[in-house]
């Protein structure tokens, strides 16, 4: 289990759980951010916002929040759902 | 139809009506604000849901960029699964074909089971065509027709939207639809190229652009923002200024000449009334426009191709030490044009103290009427160093802006999360009638709201120099300037210096009008000669911080007092924070000034 903001480039990851306020929540939801959810790291450089390939778009993610998405590493190919 | 249609922070935020006709036939379009689900909180997530719910259009429209399918079918799965008319229109389609892949329309209507329109903003007639679609599709109530979500899974959960709406049960309920969908719809090919029939959706679209890799990161894509703007004041003010110039010559002085001419006969005040009074304030609003609409091209352009999504990723984790995020970037960097369309461009971002905090910070942003006032005033008394003397006022009141965000932020706005979440749009050329309709929109909004105000407000202004006896040492603006004198000392300003700072409340170029009129009748001298020998430069100084940091003008005050309901009470906190603060500003400057020996 780890963080988002901790996720290097280019690394997998499934989303599992959301720590967020309720308008925040739905926010991170409506573009894709929800648990069970597989993301893929494409911007990190360790300060700023965290850049994720999720369903076939690309969402910026205040650092602030990418500390509160708990995430399981998932290499891609592998099956994990 | 004027109305733009954005994907990202200009995602349509207003509801505007507009009509169309077509072969005979009046269509109302009601352009619903632009949102990314019908569940969240925000007034405009409110005002759409409301709207559709209502059933008052005969038909939905849900407009779907076509390169982000698999992000935006959710949303329209959300509108499914209301009991409404819908019909889909795809946009960006000629940049999936770019890309090698493509969208069939017909196989997603018949997978999604509304009636799909492609349009594209570049083509000629597209608009009509989808419009005439549509109206077909109302008539013959087609769109009703389609396999629905059977009983809809939001049954019970409508008809409590005010009440009971949990935002996130309805979005739980409506996501198991929305992946089903997904999955009837897309057809991933692996080699990026589908077959007839197939609506494909690209296997690794989602990849960084490859410029993205420097245009996020926290040092180079700082530089190159940089140079964007740095860019966008130096077009703006190269090709503004001298259109200023031009419109002044070709179009103010022949008016004030021929109306000098056509009120000879008449007593004097009619035409110092016509000539100093209102034209003096239309033709300033005339002469801005221009400079207006080249930086809100620039803005526009930058908007529609996808970059000022990257420029809010760069700006993120400084607007944090303001306890904003990275999408207050743009509507703060819009108030170096006008504060209006700043205020106004704080509605893209989510309701609540971010939103507020934004609107009350647009207006300390020094905007272009303010920025003339220094760049004459610099030019007038520091010669080659005015750029830099300028540069630095502008600096001093940046400084401020952070200054009252930390304070506001200190006494409200706990507890709240401010965190950047946004959708980073794939680049595309900027689509060149839809800039042209929004600089249209946002260049007509300056010209209505403050020129209507302005003139009002330079006629009373001037009624205020003239009277009692038509003659400005004697009027009444000089009595509450010379009253004020005592004040405005302590920061270098005599009572006509005070008295232009105060006229710049009608709108902040008048100012330098203002000093026109004041300093008139020193023995035919220039202003500028007039000022060289009559203020010293470190009045000069002071009162360009005290005009950079003044209340701001009644125009941007309007829109304030609307866009701040509920929440007025920060509004006078503003307001007042920035008179007091202008002041204090004036007095150090002026005082640091004196030290340094100018």
């Amino acid at each position: 289990m780890s963080t988002l903001d901790a996720l290097p480039v280019g690394s997998a990851a499934v989303i599992e759980a959301l720590r967020a306020g309720r308008s925040l929540t739905v926010r991170l939801a409506s573009l894709g951010l929800v648990p069970g959810e597989r993301v893929r790291v494409l911007v990190n450089y360790g300060t700023g916002p965290v850049v994720v390939a999720v369903r076939g778009g690309r969402v910026a993610v205040g650092r602030g929040q990418a500390r509160r998405i708990l995430v399981r590493p998932a290499p891609e190919g592998v099956d994990v759902v | 139809m004027a109305q733009h249609t954005g994907n990202w922070p200009g995602k349509t935020v207003e509801v505007a009506v507009g009509n169309a006709a077509l072969d005979g036939c009046r269509v109302r379009i009601v352009d619903l604000p632009g949102t990314y689900s019908l569940f969240a909180g925000s007034p405009e997530e409110q005002v759409a849901r409301e709207y559709i719910l209502a059933g008052e259009a005969d038909l939905v429209l849900v407009v779907l960029n076509a390169l982000n399918l698999e992000q935006e079918l959710p949303f329209l799965a959300e509108v499914l699964a209301l009991p409404v008319p819908v019909m889909v229109v795809l946009t960006m389609l000629d940049m999936t074909r770019r890309r090698g892949y493509t969208v069939d329309t017909s196989f997603l209507e018949e997978r999604l089971g509304v009636p799909v329109a492609a349009l594209d903003g570049r083509r000629r007639g597209s608009y009509a065509r989808v419009l005439r679609r549509a109206v077909a599709v109302a008539e013959e109530g087609s769109a009703g027709a389609a396999p629905r979500l059977p009983s809809g899974p939001l049954a019970g959960l409508a008809g409590s939207a005010e009440s009971g709406w949990d935002p996130v049960a309805a979005a739980a309920r409506v996501r198991p639809w929305a992946d089903a969908l997904l999955e009837r719809a897309l057809v991933p090919v692996p080699d990026g190229r589908g077959g007839p029939g197939a609506a494909t959706c690209p296997v690794r679209g989602d990849d960084l652009e490859p410029a993205d890799r420097w245009l996020t990161h926290p040092v180079w894509g700082l530089v190159f923002l940089l140079g964007v703007l740095g860019a966008t004041f130096w077009l703006t003010f190269n090709i503004g200024i001298p259109l200023q110039a031009w419109m002044e010559q070709t179009l103010v002085v022949p008016v004030a000449t021929w109306l000098e001419r056509a009120t000879a006969d008449a007593p004097a005040w009619v035409g110092a009334l016509l000539v100093d009074g209102l034209l003096a304030g239309a033709g300033t609003v005339a002469t801005f426009a221009p400079l207006l609409a080249v930086f809100f091209t620039l803005m526009a352009v930058l908007e529609d191709s996808g970059y000022m999504a990257r420029a809010a990723v760069v700006t993120d984790r400084f607007m944090h030490r303001l306890r904003l995020h990275g999408k207050s970037f743009l509507p703060l960097f819009m108030g170096f044009g006008c504060s209006v369309p700043a205020i106004l461009g704080a509605r893209t971002i989510e309701w609540g103290w971010g939103r507020l905090l934004t609107v009350l910070l647009a207006p300390v942003v020094p905007c272009a009427g303010r920025l003339a006032v220094l760049t004459y005033i610099g030019g007038v008394f520091f010669g080659r160093g005015a750029t830099l003397v300028v540069w630095s006022i502008v600096g001093l009141a940046l400084l401020f802006l952070v200054g009252f965000g930390v304070v506001l932020s200190r006494f409200s706005g706990r507890g709240e999360q401010y965190e950047l979440v946004m959708e980073l749009p794939a680049y595309r050329l900027p689509d060149l009638r839809a800039t042209w309709r929004l600089v249209g929109r946002r260049v007509g909004d300056f010209l209505v709201r403050a020129g209507t105000l302005i003139i009002a407000a330079s006629a009373l202004v001037w009624a205020a120099g003239y009277l009692p006896g038509g003659d400005l040492e004697t009027s009444y603006i000089a009595r509450f300037g010379r009253w004020l004198e005592p004040v405005g000392l302590w920061a270098g300003l005599d009572w006509r210096l005070v008295v232009a700072v105060l006229t710049g409340l009608v709108a902040k170029e008048n100012s330098v009008a203002a000093l026109g009129v004041l300093y008139a009748g020193f023995g035919g001298a220039t202003l500028t000669e007039t000022l060289r020998a009559t203020v010293s430069p470190a009045s000069a100084v002071a009162f360009m911080a005290v005009v950079a940091l003044f209340v701001p003008c009644v125009a941007a005050l309007a829109t304030l007092w609307r866009e701040t309901s509920g929440q007025r009470l920060w509004l006078a906190v503003v307001v007042a924070g920035m008179a007091v603060s202008s002041w204090a500003a004036g007095f150090v400057v002026y005082r640091l000034a004196l030290l340094a020996g100018l």
